[in-house]
């Protein structure tokens, strides 16, 4: 997915900065600070939102909070593999408020630091969850752009 | 003077190819007439800066891979008892083929200096090398780090050379008393240069080198590590390097939770821009020789957090004064040097300052000076016999 940058504007669109990602007790929490607002934050009314590649128009949202401009967004990955979408595919992470950055979703991910090809050095763990007789395996990882995605992949157990 | 450095693998990574080719540099930048020979050849292109006046040799090509040897030549070594001992680390390379390509190598030459490497190398040296030459024996690693055949090997021949240097004063008073009959000088590898950008220690970030491997003790430094970030949260420890041990490591960093804190940065094309932007060195070692990435992170006054093994950080630094020595293996002391000085800033730039003007014994300038004046006695010595 190609990133979105204002147009006709030098600065890059705001984005949502990742610090700490956990994947753990079967949730993907991410911590962060929302940069290049414009405005001050509002401090209620946001949704994480995992939009999915493939096919197109698939999305999942969840209540996201914001202190100031630190972040906390929190998926539970039980719902990352819903019976419509594809065997396996890739969800794209954004932070979403309907009156900041005129309702366009900000894009989650690490890109102030100074770490370039973050996807061979900042590697979090796998959590699995039991679907239909299988299981389903997800990863949360950094894109070629230094954006946050989460990989999913059903798998059917064999005996 | 004639100068030859029979390096393992002068095309390879590593402190002690970088080290010698260092060296080189220096003794041909001094108008000798230096060439490095490569025992074996595993890549187009050396990965440090050999300079044009030095010529560079390899006796074995191996790019397009590894032969296996065959029974025959196997049991033929087995007969005749190979010089390089089973223990040496590097003795998977000495294959019967390569091991007689040096040794003919060594006996073929009749004059200069020959300066070896390694034990194995060393050890085919002293059994090889005709009456003209000079012999000169680096050992980069301490006398108890090698195991009990090549120690043995080491105690036997090592008599014969020129002269044995070693990196360490601890390493010097071992070797001489181990070896009576030997000529054993001290003299320690030189940083790469003093002009480094110092660190600035506002990054966040301690930093580790080495290769992926148990000797550098990285399983230590992680739990000590998640002690650590207990207390600084906002800490990063990056470990730069490959190796073996990889996805061992990766598995511990899973395990201690430490995936939003300590990285496997991999291999640095800008290693000494990644040292300006630390704040703290450290180093978790099981054994040394001489550890050159510590004396390296000096040179961007950076406070040093070790281990005291066997041997170099005591050799370089004072408790207290350019960093802070820990007893060998002890995991949570480890972590409480850490965090002394990730919570005292004005310690970290006393200490880095500190380490600054430790590390100036160790510049080109001081270091190479020496290795002339050992090679140019010892080949006085020889032409006047």
């Amino acid at each position: 997915m190609t990133e979105r940058m204002t147009e006709g504007d030098e600065q890059p669109a705001p984005h949502a900065e990742v610090e700490q990602v956990w994947p753990e007790d079967g949730e993907i929490r991410v911590l962060g600070r929302l940069h290049g607002l414009t405005a001050a934050a509002p401090q209620r009314g946001w949704l994480v939102q995992c939009a999915l590649r493939g096919p197109r128009g698939l999305s999942l949202e969840h209540p996201a909070s914001v202190s100031g401009e630190a972040f906390e967004a929190v998926v539970p990955i039980a719902a990352l593999a819903p019976p419509e979408a594809p065997g396996k595919g890739v969800w794209d992470l954004y932070l979403v408020h309907h009156l900041v950055h005129g309702g366009e979703r900000l894009r989650v991910g690490r890109r102030l630091d100074d770490i370039r090809a973050k996807n061979t050095i900042m590697i979090y763990p796998a959590q699995t969850f039991p679907a239909d007789g299988g299981r389903v395996d997800v990863r949360p990882r950094y894109t070629v752009h230094e954006n946050l995605s989460v990989d999913y992949q059903r798998v059917t157990e064999t005996t | 003077m004639k100068i030859r450095y029979l390096l393992l693998h002068a095309y390879g990574m590593g402190g002690t190819i970088r080290t010698v080719i260092t060296q080189a540099n220096a003794m041909a930048a001094a108008g000798h007439d230096v060439e490095v020979v490569s025992v074996v050849r595993r890549r187009e292109e050396p990965q440090f800066a050999i300079d044009p006046r030095v010529r560079l040799a390899a006796l074995v090509d191996q790019r397009a891979g590894v032969r296996e040897p065959s029974l025959a030549a196997r049991l033929a070594r087995r007969l005749r008892g190979g010089a390089v001992p089973r223990g040496e680390f590097a003795a998977h390379y000495f294959t019967p083929a390569v091991e007689r390509a040096v040794a003919s190598y060594i006996a073929g030459l009749t004059d200069g200096v020959l300066v070896t490497t390694r034990p194995a190398l060393n050890l085919l040296s002293a059994r090889h090398a005709g009456r003209g030459v000079v012999r000169v024996a680096q050992e980069h690693m301490n006398l108890s780090t090698h195991r009990p055949a090549v120690r043995d090997a080491v105690l036997r021949n090592y008599a014969k050379f020129d002269a044995v240097v070693v990196l360490t004063e601890g390493d010097r008073r071992e070797y001489q008393e181990a070896i009576p009959g030997a000529r054993v000088e001290r003299i320690p590898n030189s940083v790469h240069s003093l002009e480094q950008p110092f660190s600035d220690q506002s990054g966040k970030i301690v930093l580790a080198a080495g290769r992926l491997y148990p000797q550098k003790g990285f399983d230590m430094l992680l739990p000590a590590w998640a002690e650590v970030v207990r207390d600084h949260p906002d800490w990063q420890l990056r470990i730069y390097g490959t190796g073996p041990r990889k996805d061992r490591l990766r598995g511990q960093i899973e395990q201690l939770r430490l995936y939003n804190h300590a990285f496997l940065m991999g291999r640095s094309e800008h290693f000494h821009d990644e040292l300006t932007k630390a704040s703290v060195f450290v180093l978790s070692s099981r054994f040394e020789g001489l550890p050159m990435v510590m004396i390296e992170a000096m040179s961007h006054a950076l406070p040093i957090v070790s281990f005291d093994c066997p041997t170099g950080p005591a050799d370089v630094i004072t408790h207290g004064e350019e960093g802070l020595l820990v007893p060998p293996k002890d995991v949570p002391g480890l972590a409480a040097a850490l965090k002394t000085v990730i919570g005292d800033r004005e310690l970290r730039e006393r200490m880095g300052a500190r380490a600054a003007k430790t590390v100036a014994a160790y510049a080109p300038a001081s270091v190479m000076p020496r290795w002339e004046a050992l090679f140019s006695e010892l080949s006085a010595a020889r032409s006047g016999r």
